[in-house]
């Protein structure tokens, strides 16, 4: 009896929901801290890079090993306000601690502000453009209506035309 | 067709705004099985993890969000240690090298700069070990060259995650 062999269908992975385990892990108390720091160091770095700076320089400029400028930029999860201070100071910036609500939006960064600007910028062309075509569909739309209504008035005169005249043809009644 | 999820945070469930980005950002995107982010290939190793592993992986994505934004040097934001090449082959005579950024000691990503702008996060990985292994090498190839040759047949298709797609 020949046996005929029946592929499987490859099994389809399952579906992961990202949004379930992001959420699942900012339960944990260490995750969120260890986000929030990783965020801080790379405004730090970004800062230093805005600014034209290399880290070598910056090391230069607090007299600190590079290694401990590597340390508070890539990797130090615990730095201090006092890191913070002398390195915007070194970087000539100030910097404020800015509290928030988790549903509103965070504070931005001087660099980000320009490519805010052009994103505003962009909406209002394109709000602008939206306002055009509909200023442009309302008149086409008011000229049709009132065509609409010219033949519709047409109509109703034809037609009161029509009855008129069918009810002098009528014959009179006693 | 192969498709390909932009790594954004809304891909990764972080209900923030996204880092608002410089004007020439570098784009993450992963492999899906189909056009629906819930099939990203990376989210599903990820989500293969245990939960230290996992967190870490997550962690390091949302880091690599952020970086990618600046469109600065993504090793500007990471030491020798933490960022690095780790995988070079050839293919249709040319040198890829697969990159890798470690996370707390536990987990490493790797990437591969496309065409552009277009960064492709290849894989997670929870693992202890510096060297990879023959397997992890070859998996590594295999979704680069996956990937060259989407770019080549022009068959790639990116796609956003879009809000009402159900979690």
């Amino acid at each position: 009896m020949k046996v005929t062999k029946v592929k499987k269908t490859p099994v389809t992975q399952a579906k992961v929901s990202m949004a379930e385990l992001w959420q699942e892990s900012m339960a944990d108390e260490d995750f969120r801290f260890e986000i929030k720091a990783q965020s801080v160091a790379v405004d730090i770095v970004r800062a230093i890079s805005e600014l034209g700076l290399t880290q070598s320089q910056l090391a230069e400029k607090l007299g600190w090993k590079p290694s401990r400028v590597s340390r508070v930029l890539h990797s130090a999860p615990n730095v201090t306000l006092r890191t913070l201070h002398d390195v915007a100071t070194a970087i000539g910036l100030e910097f404020d601690v800015i509290y928030r609500r988790t549903h509103q939006l965070r504070a931005h960064q001087p660099w980000e502000r320009q490519a805010i600007l052009d994103e505003a910028m962009s909406l209002c062309l394109k709000i602008s453009s939206l306002h055009d075509h509909a200023q442009v569909n309302l008149t086409k739309s008011e000229a049709m209506l009132d065509t609409a209504r010219q033949l519709v008035r047409r109509g109703w005169n034809a037609a009161k035309v029509n009855v008129a005249t069918e009810l002098v043809q009528l014959p009179k009644v006693a | 067709m192969r498709f390909f999820l932009r790594i954004n945070y809304k891909a990764l469930g972080v209900p923030e705004q996204e880092p608002t980005p410089s004007s020439k950002p570098w784009e993450l995107y992963a492999r899906c099985d189909t056009k629906d982010a819930e099939t990203c290939v990376l989210f599903q190793q990820i989500a293969r993890m245990v939960p230290k592993d996992r967190k870490a992986a997550m962690s390091a994505l949302h880091k690599l969000i952020i970086v990618a934004a600046s469109g600065q040097p993504i090793t500007s934001y990471y030491d020798k240690k933490q960022c690095h090449d780790i995988h070079t082959f050839t293919y249709q005579s040319k040198e890829r090298t697969v990159w890798r950024i470690w996370k707390g000691d536990v987990v490493r990503a790797t990437f591969y700069y496309g065409e552009g702008r277009t960064i492709l996060l290849t894989h997670a990985f929870a693992k202890y070990e510096d060297k990879l292994t023959k397997a992890q090498k070859a998996m590594l190839e295999t979704e680069v060259i996956a990937y060259i040759d989407a770019v080549n047949e022009k068959s790639l298709h990116f796609f956003e995650k879009s809000d009402n797609e159900s979690h």
